[in-house]
């Protein structure tokens, strides 16, 4: 089944009979929303067992936090926002604690690409589509996962700054540190992906 | 997705506990030289080197590489030597006639990392704990927008 | 004109509609004579419209009855297994208590035991570095879920594999 947006108008009758109980109504919103959900939990795991794994775990919960959606937001974004949420802990999990000193020390002295001059040929400028998204595929293997996060939480989830720092625990300044770095990045890996090409 | 009865839960409770002491006490028993083995690592973003005789680096290398702020896609392995240092000495290994490292074993798990250049003098110096498994990593550029890369890694 | 961290950020957030409207107009007279400041907003821009749909493209690699059975699955067994348990007796409240209190317990003098005995500060606290060669910066960068710590120099190139020194550096 090819996957149509779905507005949240046309989520509202599914989400009314599912958070009366209607399991049905609740498969058909997975069909909907899955791949959105799948591709968040991807883009922060980046590994496909991880975050089907997540979704899945994500569509749980949704289920059992039905009615306490009081769309304040789409449908779509309480889902992600879910999700979100269980990969940061996921990645919590999977690193050792690392004291926020040692994060603004990295911002403070900036990683070598801090250095680099600024990018001034668009490095996606005819390209197709495909070749597009496997380069940022593999540029985006190449960030750490704080500023993996960071990246996707703005770019992706369109998210404000002060929204960051809250879903990350941390400070603006680190948020806004991190994101400059991340797209720094970014703009550097894209560029040197199009010179081996 | 999973699910713990609470008799498992207490059981591998119970094995938890055990098993951090038991960890513990070898961590307190164990001692003697630290074992090294240092890299000389070149940066390039060409996929292949000029050099055929270099080879790439190992994948954990690689990846621990990739996990750092550097921007260099491809890592090629110069020369690798391992050395053992005993307890408050020092030994000095070559990796090439323009790189050596010298480190010297200190209290608990800090070592001291002495690099020296081409012409012997030294570079700089590195004093910090060095951990089972853990890496050091010391970088500079080198011509053609490219880098060198000392890895220093304690394998015991 | 030098952009400097904090400008740097500044103009990234004006780029991101974070500024207030004083502080967007001042940025914007500033980009209208900074060629550099420009080209960074630009770049930034750039970045942005790259990963523009990027989420859209990915699918997930299960069919729908498959991905929906095993949520089903886990639906149905939180939900039986809530119903299903027995109301708990005061001795079991008690258990669930007091074998993780014990377990702490024992670490926690486990930890006054041995770890007095341990040496080795944090790679983080103790780490120190020193340089020698004259207009060399150094900057540090710990990883800690690799255990890897970078220490890169930015001294003009040494050449490993060339006699001559190289003007063609990164810094």
């Amino acid at each position: 089944m090819s996957e149509i947006a779905h507005s949240a108008a046309d989520d509202e009758p599914l989400v009314r009979a599912a958070q009366r109980g209607d399991m049905t109504a609740f498969e058909e919103l997975v069909a909907r929303h899955r791949d959105k959900i799948f591709a968040r939990a991807y883009s922060m795991m980046r590994n496909e067992e991880d975050a089907i794994d997540l979704s899945q775990e994500a569509w749980v919960k949704a289920w059992q936090r039905l009615k306490q959606f009081q769309r304040e937001s789409s449908f779509s974004t309480w889902m992600t926002r879910i999700v979100i949420n269980l990969c940061l802990d996921q990645l919590r999990r999977q690193k050792r604690q690392r004291a926020e000193s040692i994060e603004a020390m990295d911002e403070e002295s900036g990683g070598v690409e801090r250095q680099m001059p600024v990018v001034t040929v668009n490095p996606t400028e005819r390209l197709e589509r495909a070749e597009l998204r496997a380069r940022i595929d593999r540029a985006l293997n190449q960030l750490s996962e704080a500023h993996r996060t960071v990246l996707v939480l703005h770019e992706f989830e369109q998210m404000e700054y002060k929204l960051i720092a809250k879903t990350m625990g941390c400070s603006i300044g680190t948020v806004m540190s991190r994101l400059f770095y991340a797209r720094r990045k970014m703009a550097v890996l894209l560029a040197e992906l199009k010179k081996q090409d | 997705m999973m699910n713990i009865s609470t008799t498992s839960a207490c059981r591998r409770c119970w094995f938890a506990v055990f098993a951090s002491i038991f960890v513990l006490t070898g961590v307190v028993v164990r001692a003697g030289d630290l074992k090294l083995e240092v890299q000389l690592v070149w940066g390039t973003n060409d996929e292949k080197s000029p050099d055929p005789k270099l080879k790439p680096v190992e994948a954990d290398v690689r990846k621990k590489l990739a996990d750092l702020p550097l921007k260099w896609s491809h890592y090629f392995e110069v020369n690798r030597k391992r050395f053992d240092v005993a307890k408050g000495e020092t030994t000095k290994a070559a990796l090439s006639q323009k790189c050596a490292v010298e480190v010297k074993s200190l209290e608990g798990e800090k070592v001291e990392v002495v690099w020296f250049g081409k012409k012997g003098e030294v570079v700089g110096k590195q004093k910090q704990p060095l951990a089972k498994g853990e890496m050091l990593v010391l970088g500079g550029n080198a011509p053609n927008a490219t880098s060198w890369l000392l890895i220093l890694k304690r394998l015991e | 004109m030098a952009i400097n961290e904090e400008l740097s950020l500044k103009l990234q957030a004006y780029a991101d509609g974070e500024l207030s409207e004083r502080e967007a107009r001042e940025v914007a007279d500033l980009l209208a004579k900074d060629t550099d400041a420009r080209a960074l907003v630009e770049e930034l821009k750039n970045t942005c419209s790259a990963l523009a749909g990027f989420e859209a493209e990915i699918k997930l690699p299960e069919s729908r009855e498959f991905y929906w059975s095993k949520i089903e699955r886990e639906i149905r067994r939180l939900e039986t297994s809530r119903t299903s348990r027995p109301e708990p007796s005061v001795f079991a409240a008690w258990r669930r208590f007091l074998v993780p209190a014990g377990a702490l317990a024992v670490l926690v003098l486990a930890g006054f035991l041995i770890f007095p005995l341990l040496h080795g500060p944090h790679m983080a606290e103790s780490a120190e570095s020193e340089f020698t060669l004259p207009d060399s910066e150094a900057f540090t960068y710990h990883d800690y879920a690799n255990g890897t710590t970078l220490v890169w120099l930015s001294y003009p190139a040494e050449n490993e594999f060339a006699d001559k020194d190289s003007e063609d550096t990164l810094d």
